[in-house]
């Protein structure tokens, strides 16, 4: 009885896969298969899409491998760094006093500022000759790089645009910490442990579920990362920030070959689904769950 | 007996701890006091660069002339509706979802589960044209319903494995207790998980909330008249003009829109910092 | 029980699912009566602003009153072609899509807009079809056929200039006797250094040397393009484009006169840096006006032709069109909306109500006071001169082209970093953009094969 108690539970996202997610899922899927512009029919062109990004040496292979690069290296930089950021945020704000409360409204608020208005502040800190950051630089005697407008300092640029919402996951780890029952803590002031012993041995580990929880989500949303290259750099300058996903869209949408996209983004499904699992098995070792799954 | 090097060590730190904390509230702050700085302008103020920080005089009009220039409390009212019927369905169904994964056994779990993660694998802009295909077949189109409907069938799974995580970290022995009275799953779901997994079931409501709310391409997509339109798309407009003649409105008109998501965060805080005991099992 | 969740939350959920309810009873208000023709017109994106949302809406009443026996629904979408693409043909595919909205053109070579040619030559006195000027129809124009009028209006670029550096460093303003050598010598002497501490606070000029914007001006006014005529050839591995790549790469690396921008960033701030006297001179778009005239500040300022190349001289042109889908159920109403929409009295009102960030397209309007005593610049018939010599961009009239331009930029940016020759990177540009015209031509190929 435990199995029909099982799917009734889940029955809510089995329907809502069944009626919105099935069909997207399958024809994406079989587009990629498929040449098509979305005017005219489609036509089949079996693994022709496929071996055009994989196989064949041509500015197909070269932009996914460029993509790909980037976004791997944009991940490599921005998962660590926010996952870091969001759970040193928590701990400092993790105090019962009220104007916590204050400080956190504030360290949450980048988060909810989105749009253009965070765009036009970012291009004028990051501009290459009048803007604020290489100003300040320059008080020091140092010529700022050409952030935005340079190759090698543009991804970095948008790491650190996309650190300013950390205040989105300090909200999770916030929740997370709430869960570590006190006497831990009790029992390990009675060892004599410091504040930093009790960080590695108490908090890490019970809020391990959580870590795993903004790893798995981070590595995900970081390799479809696409609003902030497509608003303030159009992938450039020379592909430096064109990222895996906006490589599909102008694909999909301003070349029309959406065959190609389908096949570009089952490809990504693919990596994305092996970092996963690895993650998961990995899991096993270093996430602690109090109320362990039974198997 | 703490000796005079820990009391100055704990003091330091103290003194650190503050300046970290202050330095970095400035640090985030900035953006949100350049919009509303901006939003004070003039309209040729606006554009002065490098920008300066005080307009002399405030334009405090500028909230009123932004807000009129559209029809943003028809905006507000739709927004409203499709947030918050999307809050209340994602809430419930993805802890529906997420407790059924989390505790219960039943063939194919983890597959499935995967399954769930998977969806968010697959890049929306090849899901949109067919999503929209299925959604015009249903005759949906500019209606909310798209918007709100995919909220009751356990919305995001990033939710759903939020919660889950979540779920998993309370430990059995109340549910053990639960089932020994005679508690069923639901009783168990409802009695003893829901009560004790607040801090994440409020972090779901604040990130439906603010995902709701925010939503662009959702409402660009599948509403198309005049008096379905959310406050998204009254943004887009404002900014929409290729040389930003309306800016200060823009500004105006997104701290306006932008302080729903901060109220609802700031009172919802005290569900995710426990300052109390949440129940027996933990304390 | 014990009480759930939010308990006060309970009664506005309950209530907003009474709402719900409501909402799922179908609407019922745009049900076509039998006499009434009911058509959509979709401003463009170009027009998805405060003031163009109040003349759109204003021009549609009017046509309303104008025409009991039509009823046009107004949409506004503020949105780029590429955010609402898939939609819009979705939209055609289901038979759905709006009977006049902006032209695309990728659209128009896939034949999905009405052919407005007939129509045309039927009415071309009443509607005074010969008052648009010749170069503005190009754009909708297939193989001869006409398949969109360009209502909203024309954008060329032209050289905005900041007289108040002119006059501190004395030098003349620019006029048509510029040369691009002439103008490179201005920009030199317009470079300032104000405070002697080695960072630039004046620079002489801004292009946007990255994009057509600023290239076209250059590369045409020395004979070279990105693709021949009958797009069957890709160009831009020429001595003349080479040439023309040089002296942009020289303005940034060699005189030092350009900051480092670049256009098509959303975030750009290039627009407020001129009106804050950041560089002197800026070949921008004519539409810069508007912004200048309400948000520029105290810079005084003026507007002069591009200068001249070897070959003559040459500035970039484009235009916003409507179009008819040719899925439309009442082509008659919908011509007749649109010869509205584009008629001289909806292109005065544009004007009137701030909404018409372009030169206006007809010859009437343009050379009106309505356009013309628009003050500053002192000199707005350089924006009408300029057709003599505006192009459109080849790049535009077909899809591929997007996809060809934006190899070529890509490999060009290369040059404007400094990392690469001209000659290298025009050989890569060449190779990619020749390798997707191939694809472009092998297509069109296969289709003018099938029955």
């Amino acid at each position: 009885m435990e199995n029909l108690a099982g799917y009734l539970f889940i029955s809510p996202w089995i329907i809502g896969f069944l009626l919105f997610g099935l069909f997207p899922f399958l024809s994406s899927f079989l587009l990629s298969f498929c040449r098509w512009d979305i005017i005219t029919p489609t036509q089949f062109v079996g693994l022709d899409n496929y071996a055009r990004i994989l196989v064949r040496e041509g500015i197909d292979s070269r932009l996914f491998r460029k993509s790909l690069t980037n976004t791997v290296y944009y991940s490599s930089l921005a998962v660590p760094l926010g996952m870091i950021g969001g759970i040193s945020i928590a701990l400092l704000l993790n105090k019962p006093q009220r104007i916590m409360r204050v400080f956190r409204t504030i360290y949450y608020l980048p988060a909810v500022t989105s749009g253009v208005a965070v765009a036009l502040l970012w291009a004028w800190l990051f501009n290459a000759d009048f803007g604020l950051i290489n100003s300040f630089l320059r008080k020091f005697g140092i010529i700022g790089p050409a952030w935005l407008e340079s190759q090698e300092w543009a991804i970095p640029a948008l790491v650190i645009m996309g650190l300013w919402g950390v205040g989105g996951s300090m909200v999770i780890y916030l929740a997370g910490l709430q869960s570590i029952p006190k006497h831990l803590y009790e029992v390990a002031d009675i060892d004599g442990a410091s504040g930093f012993r009790k960080l590695i041995h108490v908090t890490l580990p019970m809020l391990s579920p959580t870590i795993f929880f903004t790893l798995i989500g981070g590595i995900i949303a970081s390799f479809q990362v696409f609003v902030p290259a497509y608003v303030m750099t159009r992938g450039g300058p020379g592909n430096a920030t064109l990222f895996y996903v906006l490589n599909l869209y102008f694909n999909a949408f301003e070349y029309f070959r959406m065959g190609h996209a389908c096949a570009l983004a089952w490809i990504l499904f693919v990596i994305i689904l092996v970092l996963t699992l690895i993650q998961f098995k990995l899991a096993k070792r270093w996430v602690y769950y109090a109320g362990e799954l039974r198997t | 007996m703490t000796s005079l090097r820990t009391l100055v060590a704990r003091r330091f730190g103290m003194i650190a701890y503050v300046l970290v904390l202050i330095g970095g509230a400035v640090l985030f702050l900035l953006p949100f006091l350049w919009m509303v700085s901006t939003s004070l302008k003039e309209p040729g103020q606006t554009h002065v660069f490098p920008p300066q920080l005080i307009p002399h005089p405030p334009r405090w009009r500028n909230y009123l002339e932004a807000w009129t220039a559209l029809p943003f409390n028809l905006y507000l009212r739709n927004t409203l509706i499709i947030t918050g019927l999307s809050i209340v369905g994602q809430t419930i169904t993805a802890s529906l979802v997420a407790f059924g994964f989390a505790r219960l056994r039943f063939w194919g779990r983890n597959v499935l589960f995967i399954c769930v993660l998977a969806t968010m694998m697959v890049p929306a802009q090849v899901t949109m044209v067919p999503m929209f295909l299925v959604f015009k077949a249903l005759g949906w189109v500019d209606t909310f319903l798209p918007l709100i409907v995919p909220g009751f069938c356990g919305g995001s799974a990033l939710f759903i494995f939020l919660l889950r995580q979540y779920i998993m970290t309370i430990p059995h022995e109340l549910d053990d207790a639960a089932k020994i009275d005679g508690c069923g799953w639901f009783g168990i779901y409802s009695r003893i998980i829901m009560p004790q997994i607040k801090p994440a079931l409020s972090c779901v409501a604040i990130f439906s909330f603010m995902s709701h709310w925010n939503d662009f391409m959702g409402p660009l997509i599948y509403l198309n008249s005049e008096t379905k339109k959310t406050l998204s798309l009254g943004l887009r407009i404002l900014q929409q003009s290729m040389v930003y003649t309306e800016m200060h409105y823009l500004m105006a008109a997104s701290i306006l829109t932008l302080l729903p998501c901060l109220a609802i965060f700031f009172f919802a805080q005290r569900y995710f910092i426990s300052g109390v005991a949440l129940t027996g099992i933990k304390e | 029980m014990r009480v759930r969740f939010h308990p006060k939350a309970m009664m506005p959920a309950v209530a907003l699912l009474m709402l719900f309810a409501t909402l799922l009873i179908p609407d019922c208000t745009k049900r076509e009566s039998g006499e009434r023709v009911v058509l959509k017109y979709r401003a463009g994106h170009s027009m998805a602003t405060l003031n163009g949302r109040r003349s759109e809406l204003f021009l549609v009443n009017e046509f309303g009153r104008l025409h009991p026996d039509i009823e046009v629904i107004y949409e506004v979408s503020p949105a780029n072609v590429e955010e609402i693409g898939g939609k819009l043909l979705v939209e055609f595919a289901t038979g759905d899509a709006p009977d006049v909205s902006e032209s695309v053109r990728a659209l128009i070579d896939k034949g999905l807009a009405l052919n407005l040619t007939p129509f045309i030559a039927r009415d071309r006195q009443e509607m005074g079809f010969d008052d648009f000027y010749k170069l503005s129809l190009e754009f909708s124009t297939l193989r001869g056929d006409v398949y969109g009028l360009p209502a909203y209006g024309m954008l060329v670029v032209v050289l905005f200039y900041n007289k108040d550096v002119f006059e501190e460093v004395g030098v003349a303003y620019p006029d048509e006797s510029w040369t691009w050598n002439t103008f490179v010598n201005a920009a030199k002497k317009l470079t300032l250094d104000r405070n002697g501490d080695g960072h630039t606070d004046v620079y002489g000029c801004n292009m946007f040397i990255n994009s057509v914007s600023g290239q076209g001006p250059v590369m045409w006014s020395y004979g070279g393009d990105y693709l021949n005529d009958d797009l069957t050839k890709v160009t831009v591995n020429s001595p003349e484009c080479i040439k023309a790549f040089q002296l942009l790469h020289d303005l940034r690396w060699k005189y030092k006169v350009l900051p480092r921008l670049s256009e098509g960033r959303e975030g750009t701030p290039a627009v407020m840096m001129f009106s804050s006297g950041a560089f002197a001179m800026d070949v921008n778009h004519a539409h810069l006006i508007r912004f200048l005239r309400s948000a520029g500040g105290n810079m005084r300022w003026d507007v002069a032709p591009v200068p001249k190349g070897p070959k003559g001289r040459a500035t970039r042109f484009a235009t916003f069109d409507l179009s008819i889908s040719n899925t439309t159920k009442h082509p008659e109403e919908a011509w007749k909306l649109l010869k509205f929409l584009s008629s001289p009295f909806a292109m005065r009102t544009r004007l009137k109500m701030g909404a018409a960030d372009y030169t206006p397209s007809r010859r009437s309007v343009a050379q009106s006071p309505d356009y013309l005593s628009i003050n500053p610049p002192d000199h707005p018939e350089v924006f009408i001169r300029a057709l003599d010599y505006a192009r459109l961009d080849k790049c535009g009239f077909f899809i591929e082209g997007g996809e060809i331009y934006r190899a070529i930029q890509t490999q060009l940016d290369l040059v404007w970093l400094n990392k690469t020759s001209v000659e290298e990177a025009v050989r890569l540009a060449e190779a990619d953009a020749v390798e997707i015209l191939d694809r472009y031509l092998a297509g069109k190929q296969q289709a003018s094969q099938q029955p």
